[in-house]
């Protein structure tokens, strides 16, 4: 991990018709760093995520960003169904710097090649979809990638596939990465450091450092720290 | 119960005979009472060939397509400006609501004739009714459609910073293309039946001034030759121009769907 912060909440607080959804978050994401935010739905996690790229302007406090190249797995695919796979990915791309090679290069690290690229998104299933929607993000080469449970609709095997994928990725080009989910054997998996949220006003309610590498990561490792989060989660 | 599926083959077939079956009748009334009431089918051919000889057809034609299509357009380009603002600004597409049912609710006739008395007689009143009635169908075709573009893309986009000539030509322009065709199909329609209508009672030329013209010679036949006309016109339109533009606009819809 480099030293380099890519974004950077200080004291961030979010109002949304006077309901307050986020109060007073700091935190900084770093080059090569995965930072899991770990809570209940509706807490407040993809908040988080609208902020960082200014979907949302925040009511209080400051977020800094050292990246313009950010990429975001939404939790749906967003795809255009008028546009081809190959050209979904293409139309969010830096033309000047970028060709179609690229676009196809992106789709071949998640697992997507041959005429199936050619093909519209309306005769793909949700797990393409959704790895159509990385590929997108990956094109770029963005030094931030924010994701918003990615991988929630996909099955066991593909779910593993694409988390390893994730993880190469992470390792060769130092992204960081801001990953939402609420399934904490993922959050294990992936993440340098979970944050665990509390159920209202988006609080950090403990910080959970896991400096262990990803490969070294067995079962009885998950195990351990699923009991430790479950408990913190739990109030415990 | 056994599903019933028509192939496109056998939908002409049927189509083909429903024609058919209504030239035969016309054939039989035409049989039964005199031609000055109800010229055949064959008479009414006839008169059109005289027509096109004789130059009748053309420039009365000609005449009104182009008023057709300066009010067509008018009405359209004034509609999707609208649009354009009322997709910006909501209370404007509510400002412009009732201005839209007040139009709907107005029958063509009141309108020519309140379009008379303004203007007299003459070639803008057909433009202008025209204009005024398909206003409410572009209108409120396009700014549904506009209202109904997916957020979410418009999120993506404005993530990913995609320029706005981008999001108008990759994400609006595509969203909008259902709403705008059917309302070209819609209006296209009722703009030959409308712009006749001007024509017969407030102008002193193109179409429905000829039919005038052949109504108080009693040609019924050259009624029924611009009534034949007119509706091969409508039926041109639909082929050559509306259908082409939905195949051009849904191609991926079909594209996707052969690859099923």
């Amino acid at each position: 991990m480099h030293d380099k912060t890519w974004i950077a909440f200080d004291s961030v607080s979010f109002q949304y018709e006077h309901i307050q959804i986020v109060e007073n978050l700091s935190f900084c994401l770093k080059a090569g760093e995965v930072i899991v935010l770990f809570g209940p739905s509706g807490c407040g996690k993809t908040t988080i995520l609208n902020l960082c790229v200014n979907l949302l302007q925040a009511t209080k406090g400051t977020i800094i960003q050292n990246t313009k190249e950010i990429g975001y797995v939404f939790q749906e695919p967003r795809l255009l169904p008028w546009k081809t796979v190959v050209e979904n990915v293409e139309l969010v791309m830096d033309k000047k710097q970028r060709d179609r090679k690229d676009a196809v290069k992106a789709l071949q690290q998640v697992g997507l090649s041959g005429q199936i690229i050619h093909q519209y998104p309306q005769v793909l299933s949700g797990g393409m979809k959704q790895r159509v929607s990385i590929a997108r993000a990956l094109v770029n080469e963005p030094q931030v990638i924010l994701m918003d449970e990615p991988f929630s609709a996909l099955d066991m095997k593909l779910k593993q596939d694409l988390q390893r994928d994730l993880i190469e990725i992470i390792q060769k080009r130092q992204v960081g990465i801001l990953y939402v989910t609420h399934d904490a054997t993922e959050a294990i998996r992936l993440a340098d450091r979970i944050f665990i949220l509390e159920e209202e006003k988006c609080r950090i309610r403990q910080e959970l450092l896991l400096d262990t590498k990803h490969i070294c990561r067995t079962q009885a490792f998950v195990d351990e720290k699923y009991d430790k989060i479950y408990q913190s989660f739990m109030g415990g | 119960m056994k599903a019933s599926t028509i192939t496109n083959k056998s939908g002409w077939r049927i189509q083909i005979g429903t024609v058919l079956l209504l030239l035969l009748i016309w054939q039989g009334l035409s049989m039964y009472f005199s031609a000055l009431l109800i010229p055949s089918p064959v008479e009414t051919l006839f008169a059109v060939f005289h027509m096109i000889k004789s130059g009748e057809l053309f420039g009365p034609l000609l005449l009104s397509g182009g008023r057709m299509l300066i009010g067509f357009f008018t009405g359209m380009g004034i509609a999707i400006t609208c649009d354009v603002l009322a997709g910006y600004f909501s209370w404007f597409y509510e400002a412009f609501r009732p201005v839209v049912s007040l139009i709907l609710g107005i029958p063509p006739i009141i309108l020519v004739v309140l379009a008379m008395v303004w203007f007299g007689t003459g070639g803008m009143i057909p433009i202008l009714v025209i204009a005024v009635l398909v206003f409410p169908t572009f209108f409120l075709n396009t700014a549904n459609g506009w209202r109904a573009i997916d957020r979410q893309l418009l999120e993506m986009a404005a993530v990913y910073r995609c320029s706005k000539f981008i999001v108008l030509r990759q994400i609006i322009l595509p969203s909008l293309a259902v709403p705008v065709i059917t309302a070209i199909s819609l209006a296209a329609g009722s703009t030959i039946r409308i712009g006749v209508m001007a024509e017969l009672l407030g102008s002193d030329s193109g179409i429905g001034a000829s039919l005038v013209l052949a109504r108080i010679n009693i040609n019924t036949d050259k009624v029924f030759a611009w009534t034949l006309v007119s509706i091969v016109l409508i039926f041109l339109i639909e082929r050559f121009v509306i259908e082409p533009m939905k195949k051009s606009a849904f191609k991926w819809q079909k594209k996707a769907m052969e690859n099923i």
